[in-house]
Order: C-alpha cells, then sequence, then structure tokens
C-alpha cells in the first residue's frame, strides 16, 4: 500500500491517552481521540480512498473538512449502512466500521477504471446523446447497467434501527461558525447579556485557528477565545452541529450529530437531533472554503489542498510527504509550506505570482523552502498516488519537472455564502477574490470574517465584535459587550484572483472532482450552446452530488464567463438550496414514523371495540370499528348480518367520529340560514332538521344535522370528513364576514360520545334501556330531540336516521360513553341488540340513498346530488348566487343515479366507469359508481353513482366497466332511493 | 351511575421507564376529576358578562391572553378574545355560571371529559416539550401562569405551566391516547414516572 502519511511522536490535538479502534474494511485499526476518520485512515497509510463517480480514477483525500470530494467512505454495517459519508467530517469513534466503495472488484483493483481509458466516450452529455435511442423507452433497459457502473456506495434496504428526534430551540442571537469572527461575534453578544446559541460543525471549536500550529498566537487566541465564551452562562454551544438551512423569520435548521458519542437506541438516544431554532438575529461566521488548482491530473492521490495539509500536521500531528510541491496563488498556502517543512520535508513552492510578501519570503528563505515565483503547475504524473510535477516559469516555452509525493495547492478562497443566500438573496460576484460574496443582508442578518470576502475589516476579532454587538441590539440587549481584546488578520492574506486553467492541453484536469466534470466538459457545453450557469450544472451534473460544489463552483463560474467572453459577475452562480451538508432522511422524519407518522383519534368506546371482537378501520385519523368478530371473519361476510339485524331488529353503531359544533347566541338562528341552504330559524325547539351548506362557489361543502335544544342554542353535527373545515369556516365567517352577530361556536366532538340505535325494535331497546326517557312517537316524533339528566349524566337524543330505519342518536358525556353502550347492550340484549360497524353503516344508508362523503366530493351541486328543493328562494345563504352559473346548470352534469346490476352475480365495483349501451368503451365515459353494496332487501348488488344526465335516463341498461381487471357489468338505472322511498318505517 | 372512564383507562399504566443515564427525569401523568368550562362572550356583552361571573369566581376576567389567573379554586384563561376557559373541581360550575350570564351577552359550555389535561413534571419537562412543541419556555419567556395554544404532534392543545419545572397540558379527548404514546415515546431518553392526579 502506497503510505498515506505518518503521524508524527507529539504535537497535534488529539489525545494520545485515549486510543480508539474501528474497522477499515475487515481490518482492525487504531487512532486516536479527536481524530477525524480521515486523519486516522491517513495516519494509518491510506492513500487510495475511494475511486471517481465516472472514471473510476484511483482518489486520495482532497480537504480536511466538510468540502471533501473524493474521500466518501459507507460507514457501518446491516440496517446501520450509511452510504457517502466524507471521512473528514467523521469524528472517530471507537468501534467504528467503514468501507471503501465505488470500486469493482475492489477499490484497490478495480476494473471498471477502463472507463476512464474509454473518456473521451463518456464525455459531458453522454448519457443523453447514446441511451436515448433506438426506441423510445430505451433508457429504462440502460439505466440499470449505468446505475452499476457509475455512482458512489449504496444504501441498505433495511430498517434503520437508530433513533432520530426533532426539537425546537430559541434564542436572541444564533452565531453560525466558531473561527475567529464567530468566537468574537458570541463572546460580544453573550457579554450584551442576551441567548446567544452558537453552532459549530466541528468537534472542536476555532475553525481556522485549528489550522495552526499548537505553540502558536493563533492557539492562544483560539484557547483565550474558547474560555470567553464558555463562561458566559448565556451563551450555548452547540458543537457537532450544523447550520444546514435558513429560512424565512430568522429561523434556522440545525443538524446535531451524535454518533460519536454513541447512543444506544434501546434507551431511546438518537443518534441525530433536528433542531428548528427560532432566533431574533443571525450572525454568519461561515468563513471560506479553499479552491483547488487546475492542472492535469490534480485529481491523483495525493493533490490536496494546502489548508487540508497543513490542518493535518498540525491538528491531527500527520505528515503526508517527504518531497512536498507547494503551488499556489496566494499568501496563505505559504503558512503551509512553512509549517511542512519544519518537519523536515523537502519543500518546493511554486507561486504564479511575480512577487511575494516580502515576511513570507523571507520566512520560507530560513525554512529551507525552494521558492519558485512567477510558476505555475501544468500537469501532475502519478498511478495511485502522485509521483511528479510539470512546472511552467511564467510564460515561458520551457517546462522542469520535479519529483513530489504530496502536492499541497491553493487557488485562493470562496467565502461560504451558502447559508447567507437560503432565504433568497442572490451572492454577488467579488472580482478581487473570484468568488461570490453575500448579498445585502436583509433585517436581523449580519456577517462576519472571511464569509465577507473583501468585505471584512480585515481584523477578525474587531469584524465578529462589531457584529455580535450589533445583533445583540437588534435583538433588544443593551449590555456592554467591551472590546474586541487583540487583532488577528490572518486572513486578508489568502483572497486570490480567480483561478486559471493551466492544465496542458491534452491532460485531464478536473474541476469538480466528485462529478469527473473536467476543464473538456465545460468547454464541450459551452460549444453545445449552454450558457447559463443552472443549464450547465444540469448537463454536466457539475455542483451536484453529496459536497454540492463546495470546491468547484467558483472555478466553474470563471471557466464559463471566459469560455463566453464574458464578466464573471454576469454568469453569476447557481442556486444555493438547504441543506448545507447532507442530512439523514431519518432525522428530517425524526419519531414521525411507523404507528407515529400521524396521530390517530380514537373513539370514547375505542377501547370497548377492540375488547370485544372489533376489526378498526382508519377513516381520516379515527379508528372505527370495521365490523365486529359476532357478525362473521371479515367485513365482506360479516357486514350482511349486521345489515339484516338493523333492517329487521335493532343493532347499535358508534358515530362519535361525526362532527359536533354547539351553535349559541341570539344570532344563532340568523347566522345558520346563512350557512345552510334551507331555514334553521324556523325550526322549532326541540327539533332537528337536515341541512347542507355550500363553499362560497356553489359547490356542495358539507351536510348534516342540526338540533335545536332552545331559543339560542343549536347542536350541530357534520360529516366525520369535513368536521375540521366545517368549523373552520364558521370561525372564519363570524371573525371576518359577520363580526357583528352574536353567536359563539364551540367544536364539542370530544365532548360527546355518539351512537346510533337503529332497526325497528330500536324504541323497544331504549325504553329498557334508559327508562327514564319517554320513546314514544308522540313524545319523540321523527326529528324530535330532548335532552335528560339521568342518574347525573346528560343525555342527549336526536330521533333521526341514516340508515332508513327507525333509530335513535343518542349522545352522552365522552367518559361515560361505554357505561352507556354498555347498558343499553346488557338492558336490550333480549331483543338480539348488537353492534355493527361502518361497512354495515355505509351499506345501510347506500339502500336508502344517502349521500355521504364519496358523493359529497367538492365537485356536486344541490341539483346534482338531487337536493335542490332544499334550497330556500326566500333567504340569501352562501353560494347562492355562485350556485346559479350556467355551467352548475347543465344538464349534462354527472348527477346521482342508483343502479342496480343486471348480471346476475357479477360485481359492480366502485370507481367503474359508466358508459350507455351504444358508447364505445374508451375515454371517462358518462360517469362512474361512487358506492356499492350488496342489497339484503333486494338481494342484489346495488350502487349509487354519478351519472350525466342522472335520472332522465332512469330505467335505461348502461355498462360499468372496470378498466383494471378488463371487466364490464350490465346495470340498470333506477332511483337511489332503493327501500322505503315514502319513509313510511321512520314515522312508525 | 354511569362509570367515568379516562381517555387513557389503556394506555398509562406503561411501567416506569429508566433513561439513558438510569435515572428517571420526568413525571407524567393524568389529572382527573377537574371541570372545564368554556364562557363565550358576544359582540357587545363583555361588560355584562364580566360583571355577571366576578361573583361566582372572585377574581375579575383576565385581561391578559398568556397568563392565567389561579385562585385557590381554579383557573382562568383568556383563551381568545372573546372566549375564556375556566377549571375547577367544582361539578355545578358550568351550571352557576350559566345562570348567571345574561343569554344575550354571552354563553357557557361545559367541556367536561372533552379535553386530557395531562402532566409533565421534572427537571427535564422543558427538554422534553422542547422536543413537542414549538413554543419558547425559557424562565423569562414563559413565567409560571403563562399558558398558550400550540400543538403536540399536529395536534392542537393548550399548554401550561403551573411550576418552575412543571407543565399541564390540555389534549383533544379523543387525540390523548395519541399523544400520551408520543409523550412517552419522547421522554424515554430522560427516563420517566407515571402518576394519577386527582385535581385538588
Amino acid at each position: 500500500m502506497i503510505r498515506g502519511g505518518t503521524r508524527l511522536p507529539s504535537g497535534g490535538r488529539i489525545n494520545r491517552a485515549r486510543s480508539l479502534s474501528f474497522t477499515f474494511e475487515g481490518r482492525q485499526l487504531t487512532g486516536y481521540e479527536g481524530d477525524t476518520l480521515a486523519s486516522a485512515l491517513l495516519a494509518n497509510g491510506l492513500r487510495l480512498v475511494g475511486r471517481s463517480f465516472k472514471y473510476h480514477r484511483p482518489r486520495g483525500m482532497l480537504a480536511a473538512g466538510v468540502e471533501e470530494a473524493n474521500g466518501l467512505l459507507t460507514l457501518g454495517i446491516g440496517a446501520g449502512l450509511t452510504p457517502n459519508v466524507p471521512a473528514t467530517s467523521t469524528e472517530l469513534c471507537e468501534g467504528l466500521t467503514c468501507q471503501r466503495q465505488n470500486g469493482w472488484p475492489s477499490v484497490e483493483f478495480d476494473l471498471m477504471s477502463i472507463t476512464g481509458r474509454l473518456a473521451s466516450l463518456f464525455e459531458a452529455g453522454f448519457y443523453y446523446k447514446t441511451f436515448m435511442g433506438p426506441r423510445r423507452g430505451s433508457w429504462m433497459f440502460y439505466e440499470r447497467f449505468i446505475r452499476r457502473a457509475a455512482g458512489l456506495g449504496s444504501a441498505t434496504h433495511l430498517p434503520d434501527h437508530d433513533r432520530y428526534e426533532t426539537c425546537n430551540a430559541f434564542s436572541d442571537v444564533l452565531v453560525i461558525g466558531s473561527g475567529p469572527a464567530g468566537l468574537a461575534a458570541a463572546r460580544a453578544a453573550g457579554r450584551s447579556g442576551c441567548r446567544v446559541t452558537l453552532v459549530e460543525q466541528d468537534f472542536l471549536l476555532g475553525g481556522s485557528l485549528l489550522r495552526a500550529p499548537i505553540q502558536s498566537p493563533d492557539e492562544e487566541l483560539r484557547r483565550s477565545l474558547e474560555a470567553d465564551v464558555g463562561t458566559l452562562p448565556n451563551v450555548e454551544i452547540l458543537r457537532r452541529t450544523t447550520a444546514i438551512g435558513i429560512y424565512d423569520g430568522l429561523t434556522a435548521v440545525l443538524v446535531e450529530r451524535r454518533d460519536p458519542l454513541r447512543p444506544d437506541p434501546a434507551k431511546g438516544e438518537a443518534r441525530e437531533i433536528v433542531i428548528t431554532l427560532r432566533t431574533g438575529a443571525i450572525v454568519h461566521a461561515e468563513g471560506a472554503i479553499e479552491r483547488p488548482l487546475i492542472f492535469g491530473n490534480n485529481d491523483l492521490p495525493g493533490v490536496m489542498l494546502a489548508s487540508a495539509v497543513r490542518t493535518y500536521l498540525n491538528r491531527y500531528a500527520l505528515t503526508l510527504g517527504n518531497r512536498i510541491l507547494i503551488a499556489t496563488n496566494n499568501d496563505s498556502a505559504w503558512a503551509t509550506a512553512i509549517d511542512v517543512a519544519a518537519t523536515g520535508a523537502h519543500v518546493t513552492l511554486a507561486d504564479e505570482r511575480s512577487t511575494a510578501n516580502a515576511p513570507l519570503h523571507e520566512a520560507a528563505r530560513r525554512a529551507g523552502i525552494e521558492v519558485c515565483l512567477s510558476t505555475h503547475l501544468v500537469q501532475a504524473r502519478g498511478g495511485r498516488t502522485v509521483r511528479s510535477a510539470q512546472l511552467r516559469i511564467g510564460d515561458a516555452a520551457t517546462t522542469r519537472w520535479i519529483d513530489c509525493d504530496l502536492i499541497a495547492m491553493s487557488g485562493g478562497w470562496s467565502p461560504t455564502v451558502h447559508l447567507t443566500s437560503h432565504t433568497g438573496v442572490r451572492p454577488v460576484h467579488d472580482a478581487g477574490i473570484g468568488a461570490m460574496v453575500p448579498g445585502p443582508w436583509p433585517t436581523g442578518v449580519i456577517g462576519a470574517g472571511a464569509v465577507l470576502g473583501t468585505g471584512s475589516h480585515g481584523d477578525l476579532l474587531s469584524d465578529g465584535h462589531t457584529a455580535g454587538t450589533t445583533a445583540a441590539r437588534w435583538a433588544g440587549a443593551l449590555g456592554d459587550t467591551g472590546e474586541p481584546q487583540g487583532t488577528h488578520q490572518n486572513w486578508t492574506t489568502g483572497w486570490a484572483k480567480a483561478v486559471q486553467n493551466r492544465a496542458r492541453a491534452g491532460s485531464k484536469a478536473f474541476v469538480d472532482f466528485q462529478n469527473d466534470v473536467t476543464t473538456d466538459d465545460l468547454a464541450l457545453a459551452h460549444e453545445e450552446g449552454y450558457e447559463s450557469l443552472e443549464h450547465l450544472k444540469r448537463y454536466t451534473t457539475l455542483g451536484m452530488g453529496t459536497d454540492q460544489g463546495k470546491t468547484s463552483n467558483a472555478a466553474a463560474a470563471q471557466l464559463m464567463a471566459e469560455l463566453r467572453g464574458i464578466d464573471p459577475a454576469v454568469t453569476g452562480s447557481t442556486t444555493y438550496r438547504p441543506p448545507y451538508t447532507p442530512v439523514s432522511v431519518g432525522a428530517l422524519a425524526g419519531r414521525s414514523i411507523g404507528e407515529h407518522f400521524r396521530p390517530t383519534r380514537r373513539t370514547p368506546m375505542h377501547d370497548w371495540h377492540l375488547a370485544n371482537g372489533a376489526t378498526m378501520i382508519e377513516a381520516g385519523p379515527w379508528l372505527r370499528p370495521y365490523f365486529y368478530a359476532w357478525a362473521g371473519a371479515s367485513a365482506a361476510s360479516a357486514y350482511v348480518p349486521e345489515m339484516t339485524m338493523v333492517r329487521t331488529g335493532v343493532g347499535i353503531s358508534d358515530i362519535s367520529s361525526l362532527g359536533k359544533i354547539e351553535v349559541q347566541g341570539p344570532d344563532a338562528a340568523e347566522f345558520l340560514d346563512r350557512i345552510y341552504v334551507n331555514n334553521f330559524a324556523s325550526l322549532p325547539v326541540g327539533k332537528a332538521r337536515y341541512g347542507v351548506m355550500l363553499n362560497d362557489d356553489g359547490i356542495v361543502l358539507d351536510d348534516g344535522t342540526t338540533a335545536r335544544f332552545s331559543e339560542f342554542t343549536y347542536f350541530m353535527t357534520t360529516t366525520t370528513a369535513q368536521a375540521g373545515e366545517v368549523m373552520s369556516r364558521l370561525e372564519f365567517l363570524l371573525q371576518t364576514a359577520w363580526t357583528d352577530l352574536r353567536v359563539q361556536v364551540l367544536s364539542v366532538t370530544d365532548r360527546w360520545a355518539g351512537m346510533s340505535v337503529a332497526g325497528p325494535l330500536s324504541r323497544q331497546a331504549l325504553t329498557l334501556a334508559l327508562p327514564g326517557i319517554d320513546f314514544s312517537n308522540d313524545a319523540l316524533p321523527h326529528m324530535g330531540i330532548c335532552e335528560h339528566a339521568i342518574e347525573g349524566t346528560l343525555v342527549r337524543v336526536l330521533r333521526l336516521s341514516f340508515s332508513g330505519e327507525l333509530a335513535y342518536e343518542v349522545y352522552v358525556p365522552a367518559d361515560r360513553g361505554i357505561a352507556i353502550w354498555e347498558t343499553i347492550l346488557e338492558q336490550a340484549a333480549p331483543l338480539g341488540i348488537r353492534p355493527y360497524g361502518l361497512e354495515a353503516l355505509a351499506s345501510l344508508r347506500i339502500e336508502k340513498g344517502h349521500v355521504a362523503g364519496l358523493e359529497l366530493d367538492h365537485r356536486t351541486t344541490l341539483e346534482d346530488l338531487g337536493l335542490a328543493k332544499l334550497a330556500s328562494r326566500k333567504k340569501a345563504f352562501v353560494g347562492r348566487e355562485l350556485k346559479e352559473r350556467a355551467e352548475l346548470k347543465s344538464p349534462d352534469r354527472w348527477s346521482l343515479v342508483g343502479l342496480e346490476c343486471l348480471d346476475g352475480d357479477a360485481r359492480l365495483r366502485g370507481g367503474a366507469i359508466l358508459f350507455s349501451k351504444e358508447d364505445a368503451i374508451q375515454g371517462h365515459g358518462r360517469g362512474y359508481i361512487t358506492s356499492v353494496t350488496w342489497s339484503t332487501v333486494l338481494k342484489k348488488t346495488i350502487a349509487l353513482a354519478l351519472y350525466s344526465g342522472g335520472l332522465r335516463h332512469e330505467g335505461e341498461e348502461i355498462v360499468c366497466a372496470y378498466p383494471l381487471r378488463n371487466e364490464q357489468v350490465r346495470a340498470r338505472i333506477v332511483s337511489p332511493m332503493f327501500i322505503d322511498p315514502s319513509g313510511e318505517r321512520l314515522h312508525v | 351511575m354511569f362509570e367515568s372512564r379516562s381517555a387513557l383507562d389503556m394506555y398509562r399504566a406503561e411501567a416506569a421507564t429508566d433513561g439513558a443515564d438510569g435515572r428517571r427525569a420526568l413525571r407524567l401523568g393524568e389529572i382527573g376529576g377537574s371541570h372545564l368550562v368554556q364562557l363565550g362572550v358576544y359582540p357587545g356583552g363583555a361588560a355584562r358578562v364580566a360583571a355577571a361571573v366576578r361573583p361566582i369566581l372572585g377574581e375579575p376576567l383576565p385581561e391578559s391572553s398568556v397568563l392565567a389567573v389561579t385562585t385557590s379554586e381554579r383557573l382562568i384563561m383568556r383563551i381568545a378574545p372573546d372566549q375564556y376557559w375556566v377549571v375547577g373541581g367544582e361539578s355545578a360550575l358550568d351550571t352557576r355560571l350559566r345562570s348567571a350570564v345574561p343569554a344575550d351577552a354571552g354563553c357557557v359550555t361545559s367541556l367536561d371529559a372533552a379535553r386530557t389535561r395531562l402532566l409533565i413534571e421534572g427537571h427535564a419537562a422543558r427538554a422534553l416539550l422542547a422536543r413537542l412543541v414549538a413554543i419558547d419556555l425559557h424562565p423569562t419567556v414563559f413565567p409560571i401562569g403563562s399558558f398558550a395554544q400550540t400543538g403536540i404532534h399536529h395536534v392542537g392543545g393548550l399548554l401550561l405551566k403551573v411550576g418552575e419545572d412543571r407543565y399541564e397540558f390540555f389534549s383533544l379527548r379523543t387525540f390523548a391516547a395519541s399523544i400520551w404514546e408520543v409523550l412517552l415515546d419522547a421522554a424515554r431518553p430522560f427516563g420517566y414516572e407515571i402518576s394519577l392526579l386527582k385535581s385538588a
């Protein structure tokens, strides 16, 4: 194996007293507490960390942070497997398991690297040009092979056993980033007395300061800032936490990663927590990301960002080479050169600029560094690691080769503007640094430090202090924020003009490492007319993937501008969207998984149903009894006995899910008159009335029964499905349109348990069960109501019917629901009463021709449903005007009919498309079946349907087509009231 | 007498559970036996309603819509500009208030059994609630006596702070079992004990 790096005997910010063992492709390796997976792998000598996306070229670590494009590994095994995790931002922990990816049969010996030899075939847009033919749909055939050859790691299909949580948090000031500017901002804001949240994606605070040697003024500054911030109790420091998105209203979404804490899901410990933070002000201090240089074979293992080389040396005590070439276009890489030279390595520094900062030059000379000015790197050579580099001095025709085992490159720095752009603030181009800087700050948002580019004042501590103080003032904190205490100016040395393409013609020079996009791909896209950066992105995939172009976007914009001959400011940038770094899907779901995907609503009798043989079914959020075991083992077998019981005897059904609204006030009658199409002011106390309400557009919103318990008190019921919408609508109208009405509406759905006692024997049943109430026809006629206190329990009875039989709705306080339900069942047992479920309930109403949710589908009118006669002509009501629209008056509208099956045992099916006998069976037909059941009365299958022209076609034979099963069944159009059309059964 | 049942009868008997650190930082439970009345005021009726209920409540109706008025007998919260909740142990409170309030000025509706009153107590109470409600519970923002109409797991409810580490959540009864399960699940890492309380 080619040596990746060597651990120095001392130094670094690692805890050598705590050794951590981990498994890499089956081998037990060790690292130290404080290592990342990347530093631990490098320390164990690994240089080849993966194969590239398209060409399967060998790749090594490029960076030491979240911008890593190459070092993606698959972590974990089995259900805990996570692919494409950057090793550079993975904190090493005991027992970690990882492997490389995208190599076949292995990353070390990858046969798929043949694609690199055939690179000329795999140009930008290759898939689109090659795999779209010869026929439509060919892509589907090729896709599986392509996906196997290209790509990164593979996810597992096993369920994830880890626990994830979501959480809310609040602060006055959010500071993103804990570099010198961020720490200074957090300190200043914290001193003001306000609540500060400091977010750092790393497990150590310090940002760019962590690159400096541990014996250095930078480290002293880092420790002093961390100590200052740490002593402020009102500053909450969130390490290992990434701000992944900024949203409107100064809201940030943070993701806390807890893997290094070894969370145990069995103890309820979360692996990741998504935090929604609402704050009063935001300080952006995300810093900047170093850019690669563009030269031939710039992707060879051993070619790294100069800042990463310095980080690996000073933070992790790793030397990564003995003959090191530093290639740069700015001052910042000189610090890397000086630091690595101190390890005894032979260092050559090639700076594209003709002059250098004099003190740096002197320091380099003293360190024994060979400095070459006006020199740029043309190409590198090597196999699984870099071995030599070709340098060109100025524009000279001659070049020179030098041997090297590590290239540390720096193409300048790009401010990390991602989060500053999330709320729609477009970043603007700064020609001085060849990169984008944040656009105008929205209210409550400010930046500090390197993220500002040359907009920074130069002194990061002063920058951060000012921003922190400003943010605290915005948040209303007036406390003294003190002084910046010292200066820190390292950053001003890192800015550089845009990266130039220095690659020797014919060599492969990468702009986007993760997506294998080269300078040639950009040129080709340009030749083919792709002018917009957004189009370039989609055509070449540049800037996509897990790193989202953190190291490539600036160079791509620059090269695109050069190809087009325009100012890079015109090219702009692609749109930055959350998340800033990848997030586990599990973390976004939090605890809303499995049975807690959404809340469940249980009726007051729920527990009884479960204990007494009910099979439950979801109805919106509700769980309702579907059928009971006494009647059969399945809905199909149980609903017929349950229906028969109601038609011939008596049954009881849980109707607690109906919406129930108390409407009270001197103007309640007027209010209901405006809401319902029919008249309620005339409803006498002690009676109930069926009512229908419309939307503003004249379409039916809902139906239900409303009872008048006193002059000013109405008890409205709605359908289960529309309860929430009706309640919202009533409140909306009272709070906006009719503020003068003396009316209060209150949802009492949860207050009352509801049960329907139905069947010809229902009066006898209730008389046995609730002897204190007179259920006689005189005392309680059809649509009559009453309210009684029985043994201290309030009972409301409404005599009305959904099934078409004599029936009563009984409402009692929810906590007494089971007691009364059981009383009715026990006392009326001699009459054979039993419970019936939703399937029977729905079937009974079909026989009676009552419309329900399947017909009230927000598309039907009163006329469509045969309810036109209900509408009052004397009063105004919501929807009255718009229901008169010509389109809603068309005689050919799909309107309610009944259907009787003519084909014996054949099944009518809900959703079947209806055609006349003469029609060709194609298209949308003339209507469809809404509800179907077997009629226990008629002994045949019947249905409700919406059919063009409705009952004008009564008696006609039609065809019910069900293309999914290739079925066609004959049926006859009949009245939707299959039983008791005159309503005699209701008045017994 | 018809037996009164809690919506959590089948669910709250879960055993106490240790947290990740072996401790139990929470006490979760249901407060039973309290009565809840909603007082509604019609446009133009505020003064008359306030005057009518003052002798019964012993306190003026609160103007604040974020701080509850707490007396030894009951709790009064202004839950909307024209709506108040009165919570207490007196079963006939709705009848007494109804007879006092002029019918053309306001109305009184019992919400007995319509809400399940959940208790969340312990030094992890705020951390637990941060996982469930998007309300800032910092003591400077949400002092004792504060209440907010918010939601847990997409279901609306009223959160009330009754002590330094003690909160109550008034859940819709039909969702209470679901909320309870969510509560226990969220409390898992902190550890909890279950307690059933009778309202004072």
